[in-house]
Formats: C-alpha cells, sequence, structure tokens
C-alpha cells in the first residue's frame, strides 16, 4: 500500500517537466549564478571605523577587541583568519561618518561617551554599529561579529568579574566568500518553497480535484496517506539540498565547516518543519486560488525578511517581532551556523526548539483540520 | 440479510433540503436503481450511503453496519464509483488499477478487471490522455478491484457512446449473475428499466415512486402513449376530446396524448389534423415508459 502510494507519488511528481524544473534544476542555476557571481575573493578587506568617546575602561576594551579580529590565535593559520586583511581606524564621529558616506568606510562602530559610566551605575548602554548596505556579505557577517563581542563583554559585566577576563572567539576558521554565505540561504529557501509549492499546492489541487475524495472512499486510512505524502516530500527536498550541496560543493568548493551529521540533522528537521506547514496551508484553504495567495503571502515576507539573502538588522521594533516568529529565520540561522560558523543569532537549542515547535504544532494542527473534500 | 436499509434520509444544504426523508431497501443481489434528474439528490444519497457526506438526520445500514457511526469496516466489501472520478493525472490506466487494489485485501486480478470494461488498448495510456468515456471506465474497473459485494455506480454509463454504454449494461447484468448487490443512478429510463429490478424514481430529494419498473408503469398506465410537435399547437381541449384519450400533456412543444385505444385516436388525431390544415412532425406511437411515469407525477421531464 504504501509501496504503490509512493511510487504512484513518485511517478506523477516524476513525470511533470514543470515540477521538476522546479525543483531541481532551478535551485542548481541559482548556485551556478550565485557561484560564479560570489564564488571570487577570498578574505574581507574592507576599511572599518572606530569612534570611541568613552572614557571608562569599557569602552578601551571593546575598540581592542574589535580591532583584534585581525590578529590570529596562536597556532592558527592566519590565511584562514578571514579578518586579517582588514584595516581599522579610529577617529572622530563626524570625520568617520562622513567617510563612510562617501565609501572610503565600510562600516563604523561608535562607542558612545559615558558608556562605562552608565553599566557600572546600572543603567543599559550600546554600542552602534554602522555599515554600509550595499556590501551584502560583509555587512551582517561585521555585524554578527560586534554583537558577539559586545555580548561576551556583557556577560563578564554581570558575572561582575574582572573585566579584563573578556574573551573573543575566532569567529571563523575559514575564508568565507560570498557563495559560502549565500548557500544556507539557498537551502533554507529551497526547503521553504518545497513545503509550500511542492507540499501545499499539490494537496489543495488533490482536494480539489476530488482525487483525496475517491481515496477515501477506499481503505486507505489516511495516516497512511500522509505518511506516504511527508516521505515522497522529505525525499524530493532531500535529493533537492543535496544536489545543491554537492553541486556547491564540486563546482565552487562550498564551505562545510561543521559536521555533515548535524548539517543532515538540520536539514531534515527543517525539510519535515516546512512539509507540515504545507500540510497546514493545504488543509485551511479551500479553493487553489486562495492557496496560492496564502502561500505567497508566506514566501515573500519570510524570504526577505528571515536573512536568506540580506541581514535583519536595522528593522523596526515591531518587524523585529514578526521576524522573531518566522520560521525560516531559524532555519536559516542553524544552516549558517553549522555550514561556516556563522556569528549565531540564537542557540542552537533555541533554533531546535522553535523549529519542532514549529512542526508539532503544524503537525497537529494540520491533522485537525484535514479535509479530503473540497466542499 | 438486506445490502441495504436506508430509512428516512435528510440532507440539508443551507435552504435546500437535497434530500427530504428518503427510505428505501436493497435486497442482496438486487440490482437498485435510483432515477431523477438533475439535482434531484441522488448523488447526494448515494454517497450518504457510501460514508463520503453524513446525513443530517436518518438511519443508513450497509450489511448491516451503521455506516453513519461508522464507515470503515464495510469499506473492503463496497466498490464505489463516483459521478466524477479525479485520478492522478500522469499515471496510466494499468498504474492506477495496481494503486486502488493496493488498498484492499482481496483484489481480482488488474487485467481481468481492465478487461471487464474493454479498456484493453488503454492500459499503457496516462489517465489525462483518456476520453470521458474511457475515464468514466476505468473509474468503475476501480470500483470493482476488490471484487466487492456491493457496487455503487453513480450514473456509470453517461458520456459512453452506445457502444460502450451496451457493454456497461453487459457488466452490470454479469455482476447480477455472480450475485453482487448494485445500486447505480441515472438519468436514462431504458437503463433503469433494463438493468434494475427495481428503481426509486426521485425528485426534489424524495421519492415519487418505487418497485419494479414495469410495475410502475402499469400501476400508472394501461394507456399507450401517442407523441409528435406541432408548431401551430393544436388545441388541447380538442385533443383531450378524441375518442380513446385519457389525458394529454404539453411539455417543450412536444404533445403526448395517453390513449386507451390506440387505432380510434389515431384516426380521429389524423382526421383533426387534415382538418386544422396542418402537420405533425415526429408522430410516434409507443408504450409507456419511466419516463411517462415522471411526467405524470410531476409534470415535467426527466431530461429538459
Ligand atoms: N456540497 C453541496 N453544497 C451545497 N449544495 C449541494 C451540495 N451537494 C449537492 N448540493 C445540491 O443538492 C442538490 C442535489 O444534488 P445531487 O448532486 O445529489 O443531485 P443529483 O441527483 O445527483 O443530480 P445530477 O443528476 O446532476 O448528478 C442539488 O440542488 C445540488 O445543488
Ligand atoms: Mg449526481
Amino acid at each position: 500500500m504504501f509501496v504503490q502510494l509512493y511510487l504512484s507519488q513518485w511517478r506523477e511528481f516524476a513525470r511533470d517537466r514543470m515540477a521538476l524544473f522546479f525543483t531541481i534544476l532551478f535551485p542548481l542555476i541559482f548556485i551556478s549564478i550565485f557561484g560564479l557571481l560570489y564564488g571570487g575573493g577570498s578574505k574581507f578587506d574592507e576599511k572599518v571605523g572606530i569612534v570611541l568617546e568613552d572614557q571608562g575602561p569599557i569602552g578601551p576594551q571593546l575598540a581592542s577587541a574589535i580591532e583584534g579580529l585581525t590578529q590570529t590565535p596562536e597556532g592558527q593559520d592566519a590565511d584562514k583568519n578571514v579578518f586579517s586583511d582588514m584595516k581599522f581606524s579610529r577617529g572622530s564621529a563626524s570625520d568617520l561618518e562622513s567617510q563612510l558616506q562617501k565609501g572610503d568606510l565600510q562600516a563604523l562602530v561608535i562607542i558612545p561617551a559615558g558608556l562605562s559610566d552608565s553599566i557600572t551605575s546600572g543603567q543599559p548602554a550600546s554600542v552602534t554599529v554602522k555599515v554600509d548596505q550595499s556590501s551584502q556579505v560583509f555587512a551582517p557577517f561585521f555585524q554578527g561579529v560586534v554583537d558577539n563581542i559586545v555580548q561576551s563583554v556583557d556577560q563578564g559585566i554581570t558575572q561582575s568579574k574582572p573585566m579584563l577576563t573578556m574573551q573573543v572567539q575566532s569567529v571563523l576558521s575559514s575564508q568565507i566568500r560570498g557563495i559560502d554565505l549565500l548557500v544556507p540561504g539557498i537551502l533554507a529557501m529551497s526547503i521553504m518553497q518545497l513545503g509550500l509549492f511542492a507540499t501545499a499546492q499539490p494537496m489543495i489541487a488533490m482536494r480539489t480535484q476530488g482525487v483525496l475524495k475517491r481515496f477515501n472512499a477506499t481503505p486507505l486510512p489516511r495516516w497512511m496517506l500522509l505518511v506516504s505524502y511527508v516521505a515522497m516530500r522529505l525525499t524530493i527536498g532531500l535529493l533537492q539540498t543535496i544536489i545543491i550541496i554537492a553541486v556547491g560543493k564540486l563546482m565552487f568548493d562550498v564551505a562545510i565547516l561543521g559536521s555533515i551529521v548535524a548539517l543532515l540533522g538540520w536539514l531534515l528537521l527543517s525539510i519535515l518543519m516546512f512539509i507540515a506547514i504545507g500540510f497546514f496551508v493545504a488543509a485551511i484553504a479551500k479553493t487553489e486560488e486562495s492557496g496560492n495567495a496564502i502561500t505567497q503571502l508566506i514566501n515573500f515576507p519570510m524570504l526577505f525578511l528571515s536573512g536568506v539573502f540580506f541581514p535583519v538588522t536595522g528593522l523596526p521594533d515591531w518587524l523585529q517581532v514578526v521576524v522573531k516568529a518566522f520560521p525560516l529565520t531559524y532555519t536559516v540561522d542553524a544552516l549558517k551556523q553549522v555550514m561556516i560558523n556563522a556569528p549565531p543569532i540564537n542557540t542552537p537549542m533555541i533554533n531546535l526548539v522553535v523549529q519542532l515547535g514549529w512542526l508539532v504544532v503544524m503537525t497537529v494542527l494540520s491533522i485537525r483540520f484535514f479535509k479530503w473534500e473540497a466542499r | 440479510m438486506t445490502a441495504i436499509q436506508v430509512e428516512n434520509l435528510v440532507k440539508i444544504y443551507g435552504p435546500l433540503r437535497a434530500v427530504d426523508g428518503i427510505s428505501f431497501d436493497v435486497a442482496n443481489g438486487e440490482v437498485f436503481g435510483m432515477l431523477g434528474p438533475n439535482g434531484a439528490g441522488k448523488s447526494t444519497t448515494t454517497e450518504m450511503i457510501e460514508g463520503l457526506r453524513k446525513p443530517d438526520g436518518g438511519s443508513i445500514h450497509v450489511l448491516g453496519h451503521d455506516v453513519v457511526k461508522n464507515v470503515e469496516p464495510i469499506k473492503q466489501r463496497i466498490g464505489i464509483q463516483l459521478q466524477t472520478t479525479s485520478l492522478f493525472q500522469k499515471l496510466t490506466t494499468r498504474e492506477l488499477v495496481k494503486l486502488f487494489a493496493s488498498f484492499y485485501k482481496n483484489t481480482l486480478p488488474i487485467d481481468e478487471v481492465i478487461g471487464l470494461v474493454n479498456l484493453e488498448e488503454k492500459v499503457n495510456t496516462p489517465s489525462k490522455a483518456l476520453s470521458g468515456g474511457q475515464r468514466q471506465r476505468l473509474a468503475v474497473a476501480i470500483a470493482l478491484i476488490n471484487d466487492p459485494d456491493i457496487i455503487f455506480l453513480d450514473e456509470p454509463t453517461t458520456g459512453l457512446d452506445p457502444q460502450a454504454r451496451r457493454s456497461m449494461w453487459d457488466v452490470v447484468s454479469n455482476l447480477q449473475k455472480r450475485g453482487k448487490t448494485v445500486f447505480l443512478t441515472t438519468h436514462y429510463m431504458e437503463e433503469a428499466e433494463r438493468l434494475c429490478d427495481r428503481v426509486a424514481v426521485v425528485d426534489h430529494g424524495k421519492i415519487i415512486a418505487l418497485g419494479k419498473p414495469q410495475a410502475l408503469i402499469h400501476d400508472n398506465f394501461d394507456e399507450t402513449a401517442l407523441e409528435f410537435s406541432n408548431d401551430e399547437q393544436l388545441p388541447e381541449s380538442l385533443l383531450a376530446n378524441l375518442p380513446g384519450v385519457e389525458r394529454v400533456q404539453n411539455e417543450n412543444g412536444i404533445t403526448t396524448i395517453y390513449s386507451k385505444g390506440v387505432a380510434r385516436t389515431t384516426n380521429a388525431l389524423m382526421a383533426l389534423v387534415e382538418r386544422q390544415q396542418t402537420e405533425l412532425r415526429g408522430f410516434t406511437i409507443r408504450a409507456a415508459t419511466l419516463e411517462d411515469v415522471f411526467l405524470k407525477l410531476t409534470g415535467r421531464r426527466i431530461r429538459d
């Protein structure tokens, strides 16, 4: 029963040229184009300004930690420190800011006056990072790195230990190019679209056309139908992501710094999560039209706001909240962490729990609202 | 044991009572038909019996099981052809039959079922490329794959050419010979008269007549029908006064005279036509059919 169902769906899929194109060929073309565009370059050589207005002890500590990025910890290959070619300069706010405007600097870190004082008196204080948004690869990366440094300083303070014990780890241990940064995004995007376009839409079509109704007239149990459907999408998803990774690896030597097993685990989790989301969309959409509308309504905001291709910083607070709710945010973050050791937005635990949460909730809801018939 | 027992079945869609208190029994081995016009409630009734729709009132037992409560126990033993069957578009006839066969414990050989509906030539054609009639036959093949005790056929011959229709009738007759129970719906009186042991004539969600086709006709008529169309419309009052005439019915430009003395009525009618200097088109004399029963009971024809 399972085998026949699985095979049938596979045939239905494999004989559909459009579906094949979008699931297999499209990501390939995508990665090839990006690979050619962003495959070059090896290290960050961006110029960064630092404005140190703080007179207290914390400000200088931060500044030198950031400048210390160019130094490679002992015992490590300097060639593998992507920040080693960066240039730092100090100066006044007005001066450096105009340089940033002109494009002479790609980023600016402002450590405001009174930062140490406010922290010692228990007031929160913040460091501002300004980035040239046109340097799309560097900007999010640098922001993440500075954020990490600030956090580790902050941790030092709350533990009320000597501030000097601040530790900045070398965030990256390998050369990161544009394509390396993009591959996790491409993976996340294709996984999401698998859930939306290859799960939700065919399911809605099967319901509105009456295929599901015909199945309902047989002894085929609902769970068997769903399991075979998931198994089939899971196969496509794994196939798709493995192709992307393999092509990326073979053609552009894309970085996979974390363990392959962990990567596969994260892929599996997010594929299942997005299949579940697809099921939910299929369960609530009554017609193919409303199904299309809902999938697009999910697709576009997530694509642009989940950090797939560009950073999600600098958004208004309310939008930050929305972004925090997007499951794709966690997929992208997890994949970036495992593939390129990117500065984390969330801990792996949070990424795991949030995605598992989405998976479970969506599964329960879509089984609850599953309908065999359109009317 | 009775194959199907339906009692006071009701289905309501908004303001519409699509099925409005229908009751009947179908015996084991019987071919039972529902005959009625579009929207009469045939499919709704059928699908409630199949467990695909929930009734708003009444009870249904199939092979002794209450299907309103739980239809699963009988699913292995019934075969269903829906009025419109959608299947995976890119799978071939054989692949589809095989797929459905995998859902059942006991099945007939795949090629045998395909042979039953004469689709041997199309075993490797994707269902998308089948004609409407071929697709209909495929749907019937799938309904037969588990060698069911009860077969539900919702308009099995709609869209079939006359030859395919006849071979579908053979399929049904063979099922009956093998002791199967068949529940079918149709628009065609000829089909109902030929195939069905008993027929329920339905209109607006109600059974308006139920019984053996011949009995239904004889109960309602001992007359013969004379039918013609006449553009100038011979006045009904004149026709009604012709010798032997029982009733006159006018519908969609077709006049039907029910007569107890065909010879007398025909002669008088021809004389009248000559006197009025008009013509009759498509003049026929025929025995009464279920169509006439429907016409008499509702004032309408089944197919408009
Ligand atoms: N899901 C539904 N929602 C609303 N109305 C419905 C629904 N299903 C059927 N109806 C209405 O119920 C009535 C009976 O429909 P049904 O399909 O049972 O008719 P039928 O006798 O099978 O007609 P046909 O010969 O055209 O197949 C129709 O008026 C139809 O519009
Ligand atoms: Mg119908």
